[in-house]
């Protein structure tokens, strides 16, 4: 098929230069998983891998693929435990397939009496095979342990290190390198977001919305019907009830002023008949009410169990009031 | 986020509906709910009226069932109150006329109450039969009850049970 219109000619010849401009992007990236930790917190060992990528990010010459919210979610919805636990090399090379890097560094950290075990790897996802990998012991404060890792990123990738970032980021100390202090640095941002806090506070004021803030929307849209349905029987029900009550009122009204034993018979069944209505209508609205209690508290928890715990974003231009944006750090 | 979650259980707590109660306390249906149907009973079951006044007594089935035809023997205080007319009321109304007859003899009034069938023949439930119309003569509370030959029978002359006759009275001021 010929294409005779210049515009479209322009536009298929852009399409052309990006596509290969996007391979050469992801071509260039490395995914810096979460570290598995033993005899050490979850949380302790992501803050550590957190430490990890952004050290990686500030002095290698490659995109660093890290803890953006899409990036996670889209993990989580698939293979959750394999992102969190991730420590061996097929796991490894599936997240990197999903992600869409070109190596993956997993690590892992263990904890004993008094000593840090400290293990990395860096892993091809396209060959499928540990490139190599990178052992460390150390013992002492915590508060200490990301000086270990600064190291680490420098034996693993020291190959490849930019050396104008490398000279420019690290000092030469008596303790050898040392990472220059650059977390106030201006063009840097670290960023705390409790997804876990805004996705209950979401679901806390529309069951079904923490949900699908934390792209559980299957879960989500299934709360939201419910919710709605409820809302939709409290609505009949309370339509029903104020009918009720309302024609209940006015014809007890007339029952009080009449004294025609006739029409004092009927006015006195009419408002049975619209009382017993009313109790009838109440009592589905109470029941209606415990269910959305339970509903509401089956959200809650669901909503804890399924969002996704703080996260740290570091790096440049982050935005992290956008939900799903696909956090990386280019370097050039 | 505690605030938060307290408001809205609060919000929540509040989704329930105050259900009125109807305290149903009518004089006149405190008085027909005492009584045992199917009944004739007299409305207002104490008429008050001054002197020399004109009082309407209504004479109500209550609960009737397949009425067809009447015979309404009511007593009163012959002297202190005199019956001037007796006049057909809605029970009957469904018939193409009425038919009512009355002989007052002396304190004792028999009223004779016919359906006249059309495409129904008989009546039921609840409504007046006549209206008793008295002139008061002297003060004083004079008593109205019904007679002993007192019956309601149906469209085929058989007599229908009558659970409870009421009493009335008209007190002259």
């Amino acid at each position: 098929m010929a294409v005779n219109n210049p515009r479209q000619k322009i536009y298929i010849s852009l399409l052309f230069l990006f596509i290969p401009l996007s391979f050469l992007y992801s071509a260039n990236s490395v995914a810096v998983l979460h570290f598995s930790g033993d005899g050490f917190s979850s949380s302790a060992a992501r803050v550590q891998s957190d430490r990890f990528r952004y050290v990686l990010s500030e002095i290698a010459p490659f995109n660093i693929k890290g803890t953006g919210q899409s990036l996670q979610y889209n993990i989580f919805n698939k293979e959750s435990t394999i992102y969190e636990k991730c420590f061996d090399l097929a796991c490894a090379v599936k997240t990197g397939q999903l992600v869409d890097a070109q190596r993956v560094v997993m690590g892992s950290i263990t904890r004993d009496s008094v000593q840090f075990h400290l293990e990395v790897a860096l892993v091809s996802v396209e060959m499928e095979e540990i490139l190599r990998s990178r052992e460390r012991n150390y013992s002492g404060e915590l508060d200490n342990l990301e000086a270990e890792i600064d190291s680490l990123v420098l034996d693993l990738f020291a190959d490849e290190i930019n050396p104008a970032i490398y000279a420019s980021r690290f000092l030469i100390t008596d303790e050898g390198l040392v990472p220059v202090e650059i977390i106030d640095d201006d063009e840097f941002e670290i960023k705390y977001v409790n997804h876990r806090l805004r996705a209950m506070l979401l679901s806390a004021t529309m069951p079904g919305a923490g949900q699908i803030y934390s792209e559980r929307k299957r879960a989500g849209y299934s709360f939201i019907g419910t919710w709605g349905t409820l809302a939709i029987l409290l609505g009949y029900n309370y339509y029903k009830y104020n009918t009720a009550k309302n024609n209940a009122d006015n014809l007890y009204s007339k029952y009080k002023n009449t004294d025609e034993p006739e029409w004092i018979l009927e006015y006195r069944s009419e408002v049975l008949i619209e009382e017993k209505a009313m109790h009838r209508h109440n009592n589905n609205l109470k029941v209606l009410r415990n269910m959305c209690y339970l509903v509401w508290t089956a959200n809650m928890v669901h909503t804890w169990k399924v969002a996704p715990e703080t996260t740290i974003i570091l790096g440049t231009d982050v935005d992290d009031d956008k939900v799903g944006i696909n956090i990386s750090i280019p370097l050039n | 986020m505690n605030r938060y979650l307290h408001t809205l259980f609060l919000v929540l707590m509040l989704l329930s509906c105050e259900t009125p109660d109807y305290v149903l306390n009518n004089d006149v249906d405190e008085y027909i709910q005492d009584l045992e149907a199917p009944a004739l009973f007299f409305h207002p079951v104490k008429a008050e009226v001054s002197l020399n006044d004109t009082a309407f007594v209504q004479i109500y089935g209550l609960d009737i069932d397949s009425a067809a035809g009447m015979h309404l023997q009511v007593q009163y205080d012959w002297g202190s109150v005199s019956l001037d007319t007796v006049l057909a009321d809605d029970f009957f109304a469904a018939s193409d006329d009425t038919l009512l007859f009355f002989n007052d003899n002396d304190g004792t009034v028999d009223i004779f109450l016919f359906f006249l069938p059309n495409e129904v023949n008989s009546i039921s439930g609840t409504n007046a039969l006549c209206v008793l119309v008295f002139t008061t003569l002297s003060l004083g509370e004079s008593e109205l009850k019904f007679g002993s030959d007192t019956k309601v029978v149906n469209p085929r002359n058989e007599k229908i049970q009558i659970s409870e006759f009421g009493k009335g009275s008209i007190d002259v001021q």
